[in-house]
């Protein structure tokens, strides 16, 4: 289920708000939001709630296992089995086909004939796998740094992991952060208020903005041979896609866990507006740069170690990144292009620039621009296809063509995208003084959203004309 | 990176107003849900697809009390559902035919037929979705067409309505019986219902139905549910949610009459096919999605199974299966369709029909191929459907009861 859809927005959320602050009483909360957070998981495949479950059991476990060693042996023994088992899990599902698909393409080349080494499974994907993976593992590395201590509460830890309000699509929270809240959190009118208005807002951002302009890339990363026009369009079209999509989402799970008396963090802080590439990433999906920080780049030495060193756990850390969003050897590409990109900034110094902000501004948005191309390409081909695009290798393109092709609307959409992403203040630099102007404004985008969501959702009733 | 998040200020001195924006949105919420889940319960007729379960025969002394025919005047129009679905009147006129009326007769089930004596058995009878009860006036409809080309009278069961079960299940209801079974059962739906998942589902309510009876004395007989809609399954609410939602047309409708107003666009529900020098045609746009099913989402093997379980459950109650797929005026049409309207910039699969048709030939269910002869007919120009509409209009029932009558009058010699 996602939560711009019919199903959530017109039958699970007043049912769960309504069950939550009315009809039940208020020891049960957590109980419910549970529930409804496997209902709402489960929506999608029933069978892998199951996994979700195995996956909360054995983090709950293994940090009341490191807790209560004696010896760090012990405590280590049960760190190592949490890892191990959700690595294992998440590369399992997510990447076993990737390895086997090279794998074989690796042993047929050395052989000259087909070789498959291993079977190729095709297996589903459980939804939010990455996701729910790293939540609860970052809860037994903090137990075992002795950052928080463990919960006994299973429904506390459960509810945690399940929390629908960022459970498919981040952001990536810390049981710290969460530890407080789950035990006792306010409800207030202000809280409610800003839920409501962070969740329009982020509805607007995926359902105007990153859905307005979603036909293009779609169409113009299909393009065989994409010229130099279409090809820009494409590209500049999927960066404010991917933002829009990304941030609005992230938005809309800020403003539900306010509905239910959470307060979760910021995940997106303009991040086209970056300086650097090393500005961006304290912009774009703060939770998971953090993450990756805190469990990855530091533990690996960080920049503790000298120069190269410094460079190599960069460049790890990115290449992991980027393997986390996908399957896909485009993925790690993007990730080496961005680790390369920061390894550069740090070597020349240019991690932190105060002048000529502008022109750098500028300089970084076409970078990770050009990043976009491999995270979106379905394969290296695709990749190539676009890059060449760019530089015109097949030839500049007609402007009626384009227009003809991407239509007038989308492209309207695309020049509102640019402005509010370059020039207007996020969701979380936003003053809110509930003013009639305010809250109308609020309504009519929530009205347009609706639409929207239901004109891309439904089918015309051909026999039903009203 | 500073955080300039309102909580911090402290929330006191907005608490009041705060209430404002709750009370606004929560007024707004009961307004379009209630209403949304009112409207579809009262208004909307939300499925069409039926429970079926198994009852028992019953020997009846005294059959049910038939109601009367009834004459019934259907009034001339202009312009067809797809026309229809373009919000203002002046881009419609672009397209519009004048589709023409009748006085036509309704049996006491709510069909379109002559009269007939309710205990009498037809030979042949006519089910499937709307396309098999197309034809105005009654010498046009599709039973009556190939009710004279045959020379014996041929019952027409077709709802006037979406999806190729409802009017077997109807029928298997109403004649299931071998004494009022059909010696030949004509199914036709359109291409664009074909898919392996939907045949599995239908296939599986035939299954359990089967499983119950097994060894049971006598037939079987299905009989509809008062629940119209499909099992809390996450797909089927999935699917149906948004398409019964009053909001979700009402939205349709404003967005349909910006993008006219502010971009000159029709709405996404059609697209133009224009032929050069001809007048154009309507497209539908569902059918164009329907189109970019993939081989695997079609999954046109599991489809022709289904339709062999089919053909063996009637076989069973002594009916012969005829399967009659309508090619999609999209398919026919394919070179027209415009590059815009393209998905992801490439261009639709082709007609999945002679796949379907070739798989059910190689399992033995007579089946009559229309994709050739409609194409054909295209070729020399013959409008097979309606410009306006998504139906065939007297052109392709011509030919598609000339082609069934033909196979019929072979397969019935003995």
């Amino acid at each position: 289920m996602l939560f711009n859809s019919y199903e959530f927005l017109f039958a699970l959320l007043p049912l769960t708000l309504l069950g939550y602050y009315v009809l039940l009483p208020k020891a049960w909360r957590l109980y419910f939001l549970t529930l409804i957070s496997y209902i709402f998981y489960g929506w999608w495949d029933y069978r892998f709630c199951g996994l979700m479950l195995l996956t909360t059991v054995i983090n709950y476990v293994s940090a009341l296992g490191v807790a209560q060693s004696r010896t760090s042996i012990g405590r280590r023994a049960w760190l190592w089995f949490c890892v191990v088992s959700g690595l294992a899990m998440l590369g399992f599902f997510k990447y076993y086909g990737l390895f086997a698909h090279t794998a074989n393409g690796f042993a047929s080349w050395i052989m000259g004939r087909p070789a498959p080494l291993l079977p190729e499974l095709y297996l589903i994907l459980p939804i939010g796998i990455s996701f729910y993976t790293f939540h609860s593992m970052s809860y037994v590395i903090d137990v075992y740094r002795g950052d928080v201590q463990p919960t006994r509460s299973f429904i506390n830890f459960a509810c945690f992991v399940s929390l629908f309000t960022q459970l498919v699509a981040g952001p990536i929270i810390r049981y710290r952060d969460l530890a407080a809240q789950l035990v006792a959190r306010t409800h207030t009118t202000e809280k409610a208020a800003l839920g409501i208005a962070f969740f329009t807002l982020g509805m607007a951002k995926k359902l105007l903005l990153a859905d307005g302009v979603s036909p293009m890339v779609a169409t113009f990363f299909g393009l065989p041979h994409p010229d130099f026009l279409s090809a820009w369009t494409g590209v500049l079209s999927y960066t404010m896609q991917i933002y829009f999509d990304f941030s609005g989402y992230s938005d809309m799970a800020v403003g539900l866990g306010y509905l239910f008396g959470f307060q979760i963090m910021q995940n997106f802080h303009s991040p086209y507006k970056a300086v650097s590439i090393t500005d961006f990433w304290r912009r774009w999906h703060i939770s998971l740069s953090t993450w990756l920080r805190d469990y990855l780049y530091i533990p690996l030495g960080g920049n503790r170690f000298g120069t190269l060193l410094t460079y190599r756990n960069l460049m790890l850390t990115m290449l992991l990144g980027g393997l986390w969003h996908g399957a896909n050897w485009t993925f790690v590409i993007w990730g080496a292009y961005h680790g390369f990109l920061l390894s550069l900034e740090r070597m020349t110094g240019t991690m932190a620039p105060q002048k000529g902000l502008v022109a750098r501004r500028i300089v970084t948005f076409f970078l990770v621009m050009i990043g976009w191309v491999f995270f979106r390409a379905a394969h290296l081909e695709e990749a190539h296809r676009m890059l060449a695009g760019l530089v015109g290798l097949h030839g500049w393109g007609d402007g009626q063509a384009l227009l003809d092709m991407a239509g007038g609307i989308p492209l309207f959409v695309l020049v509102i995208a640019l402005i509010i992403s370059w020039a207007a203040p996020n969701t979380w630099q936003m003053k809110w003084s509930w003013s009639w102007a305010q809250i109308v404004m609020l309504v009519l985008l929530m009205l347009a959203c609706v639409g929207a969501m239901l004109v891309n959702t439904s089918s015309p009733f051909l026999y039903f004309q009203f | 990176m500073k955080d300039d998040h309102q909580l911090d200020r402290g929330p006191i001195a907005e608490a009041g107003r705060a209430r404002r924006i709750l009370l606004v949105f929560l007024g707004l919420f009961v307004v379009l849900t209630g209403g949304d889940w009112f409207l579809r319960f009262y208004w909307f007729r939300w499925q069409e697809l039926l429970w079926i379960k198994a009852r028992p025969a019953v020997a009846q002394d005294h059959p049910a009390p038939v109601g009367a025919f009834t004459e019934k005047e259907i009034s001339p129009r202009e312009g067809g559902d797809l026309s229809h679905l373009i919000p203002i009147p002046k881009a419609r006129l672009a397209f519009e035919e004048t589709h023409p009326g009748a006085l036509v007769t309704v049996d006491p089930e709510g069909f379109r037929t002559p009269a007939y004596d309710p205990a009498s058995r037809f030979d042949v009878v006519v089910v499937g979705d709307s396309y098999m009860a197309e034809g105005l006036p009654m010498t046009n409809q599709f039973s009556m067409r190939l009710s004279s080309l045959l020379g014996t009278p041929v019952l027409n069961r077709a709802v006037q309505g979406r999806g190729p079960f409802q009017s077997v299940v109807r029928l298997l209801n109403e004649r299931g019986t071998p004494e009022r079974a059909p010696r030949w059962l004509i199914w036709g739906f359109i291409e664009r219902e074909i898919s392996g998942p939907a045949f599995e589902r239908f296939v599986k309510q035939l299954y359990a139905l089967e499983a119950e009876n097994k060894g049971a004395a006598g037939h079987d007989s299905v009989v509809p549910t008062g629940i119209r809609w499909a099992a809390l399954a996450p797909f089927s609410l999935r699917t149906s949610l948004p398409d019964s939602s009053a909001l979700a047309q009402a939205s349709r409708k404003a967005w349909n009459l910006i993008r006219y107003y502010g971009a000159g666009q029709l709405p996404s529900e059609v697209m133009v096919l224009k032929e050069p020098g001809q007048a154009p045609l309507l497209g539908y746009g569902e059918a164009l999605t329907s189109m970019y099913w993939s081989p695997e989402v079609r999954n046109i093997p599991q489809a022709v199974q289904s339709v062999v379980y089919i053909r063996d459950f009637l076989a069973e109650r002594n009916m012969q299966l005829v399967v009659v797929p309508i090619p999609d005026k999209e398919q026919i049409y394919r070179d027209l369709i415009p590059r815009s309207a393209w998905r992801g910039g490439r261009p639709p699969y082709p007609s999945c029909l002679p796949e379907f048709t070739a798989g059910l030939q190689s399992n033995g269910v007579h089946v009559i191929d229309l994709s050739t002869v409609f194409a054909s007919a295209r070729a020399r120009g013959e409008q097979l459907y309606w410009r306006d509409d998504t139906h065939w209009n007297e052109n392709g029932i011509r030919l598609a009861t000339e082609e069934i009558a033909r196979t019929l009058k072979v397969l019935r010699t003995p």
